[in-house]
């Protein structure tokens, strides 16, 4: 009789496990978010009003410890820990214990942390992971532009965006840099062929003047061609952006999967992509399928001066420079079409700044990021230590010390200049790029027409979307 | 008769052979792994031979160095800090457990067993916020007792389980013949049942040690500065997705790393062997 009480109980106990492990332990991270929303909601309250304390603590001589963690490599570290003493110099009050590591794990720390009410004052955030952290009621950080951060160094286009941390008006995160698709341009060619096509890449220009410059280009000389680009970049820089040009969003909608573009849209944008190959704007297809994804510059073509530019991301500038070291290299302008909705190009951040709404102390946590951004003994610590600096000043000061690169620093310019809506995670999956540069590759070799890659790539993408059992 | 013996010989140059290609397989890695701590990163990417142009220890001097703030020399002394108490803690309160499960009655003892058996199939990742939560109201974190204490109580019910298993193993007359002579049941324990019990306890403290040693998420999640950081813990700073990867340097530090738990193993082969083919096995 016991041992069957036993066996019932443990065969009770397995099934509960295993129900948890089946449905609930994937979902930890989630799960977290749940759990510490009862949780925040009322010690949010307790920042709140921890965060009307004294103003200028900092100057008042009270000691005050500050916790500030991020992930990054040897030289990331050396150069925090480099401002950090600067900041704890100046304010002598004020004490920064920094915790770092790697970036493996930290964000399942950070979740860990912030459900128990433990995490640091200032944290360096994951822009992929930030969102998750602000849905529903969560109320993990401090929003910095209601609390007066001098945010004068940015760009409001730039930190504007979701992705670099403004949600909903509120400016939750820093952002520590900037990345994004640039137009590289050799300039001695440039030069040389300026006044025979009649360019000008200082000035906006659509997408048909680029075609018509690069149609002149191939026939004023016939190895030259206007844009260095295959499929891959063709699909990753220039469709979606020409989509969101076009309709003003991306492909899809995140949330329902509804599909954006009609029939027609898709016509045009494959349109474009026919006569980029038809007027010899880019080489053609079968040429380039030997330097496919990020390899453009180990075409010898570049490597022997014969394009006039490239689009590429900005990470990949020094990479295609140094392939062909003696030529002259700066960054134009973007294609913009007539009547566009939004321009589209745009820069995305690597990390977000983050000061916490539960900090005890919100004054000094957001008095160090003041230095840490907008000090130019920190800015020069810093260096490119979190990619291309997202202040202007940062940039030029790095420019100086000779750690940046300054077509880099000019493409992350040009980029501010844009407006542009946020990416979603549907239509930047790798299924939807490979649909659509299986698309771009037969266009390119002449085998389909844009209005038959059209109904393909919609019925592919309604296919794609069903699988996924969105609601 | 002769041809017999010759089939014989050529049998166990067969089999030896086939134990040395499948053991030089299994260690390749580890080989490789040497080897590289003497290279480049442009050899390491740009060249598929397993020797290193030259034998320098660089990459050992310059990785030992860490990252600038503390060397390497910290982060393993750390680590045994964590490590050694840890395992002997295990084992001292595992064997506790195990011994009142096995060889005393108590009422609620069954029960009590199918509880700490059902724990076994607890996943970690369902205890983390549980754990933290409570760790970091006691005032636990940044400390080394999130690890020490939860040893000292026994709660991995896998070496109870373990030991549960051996001691079924050794038969009960011995400890009768010890309680005629006198003995007392923590005497039993102590020394009659201890040196019987030496090949399970070291392949415990082994799975133990090493379980520890190369464990990351829960070091990263309750360790938090710089200066108490386990060796796991700095290696996984220099391997940075953002930051450019000097992998020779990397490869020397695993490589060191992984010695201790090398040694350890091959310094108790004998027991950690003979621990896990009998632990299983009834008296």
């Amino acid at each position: 009789m016991k041992k069957r009480v036993i066996a019932a109980l443990m065969a009770a106990g397995m099934m509960l496990m295993m129900a948890g492990c089946g449905s609930d332990a994937p979902k930890t991270d989630s799960g977290t978010s749940d759990d510490s929303v009862e949780k925040t909601e009322e010690e949010a309250d307790a920042g709140a009003e921890s965060g009307e304390a004294p103003a200028d603590a900092a100057s008042s001589g009270e000691q005050v410890t500050l916790r500030f963690s991020w992930w990054g490599g040897d030289e990331r570290l050396q150069a925090t820990l480099g401002v950090i003493e600067q900041f704890e110099e100046l304010h002598p009050n004020v004490k920064i214990e920094p915790e770092y590591g790697g970036s493996d794990g930290y964000a399942d720390k950070l979740a860990t942390q912030l459900a128990a009410g433990t995490e640091p004052d200032i944290m360096q955030i994951d822009p992929a992971y930030m969102s998750s952290l602000t849905m529903g009621d969560t109320d993990y950080f401090v929003d910095l532009l209601a609390d007066g951060f001098d945010f004068s160094q940015f760009d409001e286009n730039y930190i504007s965006m979701r992705v670099n941390g403004r949600y909903d008006g509120r400016q939750l995160g820093i952002p520590t840099g900037m990345s994004g698709p640039a137009l590289l341009l050799n300039q001695d060619l440039v030069d040389q062929l300026k006044d025979e096509i009649g360019f000008d890449f200082t000035q906006p220009f659509t997408w048909d003047d680029m075609i018509e410059w690069g149609r002149k280009v191939h026939e004023y000389d016939e190895t030259l061609y206007l844009i260095e680009d295959n499929k891959d970049m063709i699909e990753a820089i220039m469709l979606g952006i020409y989509s969101m040009q076009l309709t003003g969003g991306t492909y899809m909608d995140e949330e329902t999967g509804q599909q954006r573009l009609s029939v027609e849209q898709w016509t045009e944008l494959y349109t474009m992509v026919q006569q980029l190959y038809e007027n010899n704007v880019v080489p053609p297809t079968s040429y380039m399928a030997a330097y496919s994804g990020d390899a453009l510059q180990t075409d010898p073509n570049w490597i022997a001066g014969k394009y006039v530019g490239a689009f590429c991301h900005n990470s990949l500038i020094a990479n295609m420079t140094a392939a062909n070291p003696d030529a002259n290299y700066s960054a134009g302008n973007l294609p913009v079409m007539e009547n566009a909705i939004v321009g589209g190009w745009k820069a995305n951040c690597p990390q977000l700044m983050a000061v916490s709404s539960r900090s005890e102390n919100i004054k000094e946590a957001e008095a160090f990021l003041d230095y840490f951004f907008n000090d130019p003994a920190a800015q020069e610590t810093l260096g490119v230590v979190r990619s291309t600096p997202a202040t202007s000043q940062g940039r030029e000061i790095c420019e100086k010390i000779g750690v940046l690169d300054p077509v880099v620093a000019q493409s992350a310019s040009v980029l501010e200049q844009y407006t542009s809506v946020e990416t979603d995670k549907l239509s930047s999956s790798t299924e939807v790029q490979q649909i659509l540069r299986d698309q771009i590759e037969a266009i390119g070799f002449g085998v389909t027409t844009p209005e038959k890659a059209a109904e393909e790539t919609l019925s592919l993408l309604e296919n794609y979307v069903s699988s996924l059992n969105i609601q | 008769m002769l041809a017999k013996r010759k089939n014989k010989t050529v049998n166990r140059v067969f089999t030896y052979l086939l134990i040395a290609v499948i053991g030089l397989a299994l260690l390749y890695p580890i080989i490789w792994m040497f080897f590289a701590s003497f290279k480049t990163n442009e050899e390491i990417y740009g060249s598929t031979r397993l020797l290193p142009a030259g034998f320098s220890f660089h990459n050992f001097v310059d990785g030992w160095k860490g990252n600038g703030v503390y060397t390497y020399a910290r982060y393993f002394f750390n680590t045994f800090k964590l490590v050694i108490p840890v395992t002997l803690l295990t084992l001292v309160s595992s064997t506790l457990a195990a011994y009142a499960f096995e060889r005393f009655r108590f009422r609620g003892k069954n029960i009590l067993f199918a509880v700490m058996i059902a724990l076994l199939m607890l996943p970690n990742s369902v205890l983390m916020i549980p754990r933290y939560s409570m760790y970091s109201g006691w005032g636990w974190i940044n400390t080394y007792l999130p690890f020490y204490v939860p040893a000292a109580l026994a709660s991995n019910s896998f070496f109870i389980y373990m030991l549960v298993q051996f001691l079924h193993g050794i038969p009960g007359e011995l400890d009768e013949s010890a309680c005629i002579d006198g003995c007392g049941s923590f005497r039993i324990l102590v020394q009659i049942l201890l040196p019987l019990m030496k090949p399970a306890l070291f392949s415990a403290g082994l799975f133990q040690f090493m379980w520890t040693y190369n464990d990351y998420l829960n070091q990263l999640i309750f360790i938090n500065s710089g200066e108490k950081y386990t060796v796991s813990l700095a290696l996984r700073m220099s391997l940075d997705a953002e930051a450019i990867v000097n992998w020779g340097k990397v490869m020397a530090i695993s490589f060191i790393a992984v010695l201790p738990l090398m040694i350890l193993f091959f310094a108790a082969q004998k027991y950690f062997v003979e621990g896990i083919a009998t632990s299983g096995l009834k008296g």
